[in-house]
């Protein structure tokens, strides 16, 4: 199928690694031309090396994407590298990522600056890279807003592992891009989120391995349960869904929230 | 995208006209050999006779898919012209009318035989569709299990066209295919639906005269409308998606209900 992004311009911020590593590759692979926007120097010379040797076009920008000055640094290379970004792919982790892998927050183990500070990452981060991107798609008439969210926008993290900060941060976002879907329609600009199932990333296998579990054993778990495709995704199948919804042909979804967990969660709607 | 379709066996109901006949077009530009099934023989053989002319190899059959006999007749001839089905599509038309053809449906107006007769042909045909064609699918342990529905299956039909009968069967049907996610999802089958807003489809006029406008009228209302993609769907868009969800790449996407509105639909979920 072409998807119809040949010469698109697009930002995937945490766009080095994992997921989003897989979706600037896979744009790539469509001919998008991909600025990847993360912190760290080397993994993003390695995503945009492996863009280039496969005859992608990528460029690299090491910012940290939940600041301004970063979305402002990004955006600035991606116009200067290629053109203003016609698709954004917001994809930042949860603070509680950064916080250690085995992290678990109640309500009483954050401070109101912790929720303040996880709400800025999490929502204002996206808020942010949307305002700074939407001008150009607004005439070009054109845009995509991508965001990677998780299983717990329909489902939040419970005890064991409550997670209280990306609990709330998490249907913010999914309030914000619900909200761009009704505005800027008329531009044929849409707005979609893609709630990540459990996918095997190193993240992931992080935080499997801080509650002493491999990536195997917990399969295995899945298989004796026997729900869905007991088996993690992989960045390639979450990568698939984001070119589609950032493709031409999915002009007409938009304000959708949409589960990659091979079927494992089992909420109705 | 390679959606590694080529060769795949689909199955699809409803495929001469509107949105079926657009989605039968996608598969066949995909290289899969697609086994069409309609009512009518004119439609049916226009389809067809397109799909060829277009360099796709379909084969067309008539049945009424309310019907279990036929249903059966229907997969055998499939399976004795092409292959058992790697893919179902389900694409019913809604047979929400009372005898008196009343639309707008209220309780009291029913009988239990309403809801018998909606239940046998929206949800019974569509079981014995799905029998007929997993046996087939788990034997090849790879299978892709799709219907066409409607976002009233998030929103159900409110007056003044309250689609009572229809209401009740669609949630059963997300019912079942949430359940078939969970049970098939060992075999590599997904079960997935779309949630099908406003098309530009015959269909679609005819539910315009019921809400007493034109579709010259109604799109002008979207056009008015400050909220999503002002503009009725095009068949091609909901194609791709239903292409999309039943191909390779899109193994990890399962159990869900995918709105196609244009961001008109305003539930959070």
């Amino acid at each position: 199928m072409d998807m119809g992004l040949r010469g698109k311009s697009a930002l995937i911020s945490g766009g080095s690694k994992g997921i989003g590593r897989a979706i600037s590759i896979a744009l790539a692979a469509e001919g998008a031309h991909v600025t990847v926007a993360s912190r760290g120097r080397e993994a993003i010379d390695e995503t945009v090396d492996l863009i280039r040797a496969a005859g992608g076009k990528a460029t690299g920008v090491a910012a940290d994407m939940t600041e301004e000055a970063g979305v402002a640094a990004a955006v600035t290379e991606a116009t200067r590298a290629f053109s203003p970004p016609l698709i954004a792919v917001s994809n930042v982790d949860a603070p509680d990522a950064r916080r250690g892998a085995a992290f678990r927050c109640g309500l009483e183990d954050a401070t109101n600056e912790e929720i303040f500070e996880a709400f800025d990452g999490m929502v204002m981060s996206v808020v942010r890279l949307t305002r700074a991107v939407l001008p150009a798609m607004k005439e070009r008439q054109w845009g995509r807003l991508v965001n990677i969210g998780s299983k717990s926008m329909k489902q939040p993290h419970a005890p064991p592992t409550q997670k209280v900060l990306s609990n709330i941060g998490r249907l913010g976002v999914v309030g914000l891009m619900k909200t761009l879907s009704y505005e800027y329609g008329r531009y044929n600009i849409t707005a979609n989120i893609i709630a990540t199932g459990q996918i095997a990333t190193d993240l992931a296998g992080d935080a499997y391995k801080a509650r002493g579990v491999t990536f195997a054993e917990q399969e295995e778990k899945m298989r004796a349960q026997g729900v869905g495709a007991c088996r993690f995704g992989k960045p390639e199948e979450m990568a698939a869904v984001a070119v589609f919804l950032c493709s031409e042909r999915a002009s007409f979804i938009s304000g959708v929230t949409l589960g990659v967990h091979g079927g494992m969660q089992k909420m109705l709607l | 995208m390679d959606l590694g379709l080529a060769d795949k066996t689909v199955i699809l109901s409803g495929g001469s006209k509107g949105l079926g006949r657009a989605i039968a077009h996608e598969f066949a530009q995909e290289g899969a050999q697609v086994f069409v099934i309609a009512r009518g023989r004119d439609a049916l053989e226009a389809t067809v006779e397109s799909i060829r002319a277009a360099g796709g190899t379909a084969i067309g059959h008539r049945a009424d898919m309310f019907d279990a006999a036929q249903i059966d007749d229907a997969v055998r001839a499939c399976i004795k012209a092409f292959a058992a089905p790697d893919i179902m599509v389900s694409n019913l038309d809604v047979p929400d009318a009372l005898p008196n053809s009343a639309f707008d449906i209220r309780f009291d107006d029913t009988t239990d035989q309403d809801f018998v007769r909606t239940h046998e042909q929206m949800v019974m045909s569509v079981i014995h569709f799905i029998r007929a064609v997993v046996p087939g699918m788990k034997a090849k342990r790879w299978g892709r299990l799709l219907t066409v529905g409607s976002y009233a299956m998030k929103e159900p039909h409110a007056p003044p066209l309250q689609l009572l009968l229809s209401n009740t069967e669609r949630g059963a049907v997300v019912g079942l295919f949430k359940t078939l996610s969970f049970e098939l999802g060992p075999y590599n089958i997904t079960a997935n639906i779309i949630g099908t807003g406003a098309f530009d489809t015959d269909l679609a006029t005819g539910y315009f005269k019921l809400y007493g406008v034109t579709k010259t009228e109604y799109e002008e209302q979207l056009r008015a409308s400050p909220c999503g993609v002002p503009r009725l769907g095009r068949p091609e868009e909901l194609a791709a998606l239903a292409v999309f969800l039943s191909s390779e790449p899109a193994a990890f996407v399962n159990g869900e209900l995918v709105t196609i509105t244009g961001g008109a639909y305003q539930g959070t979920f």
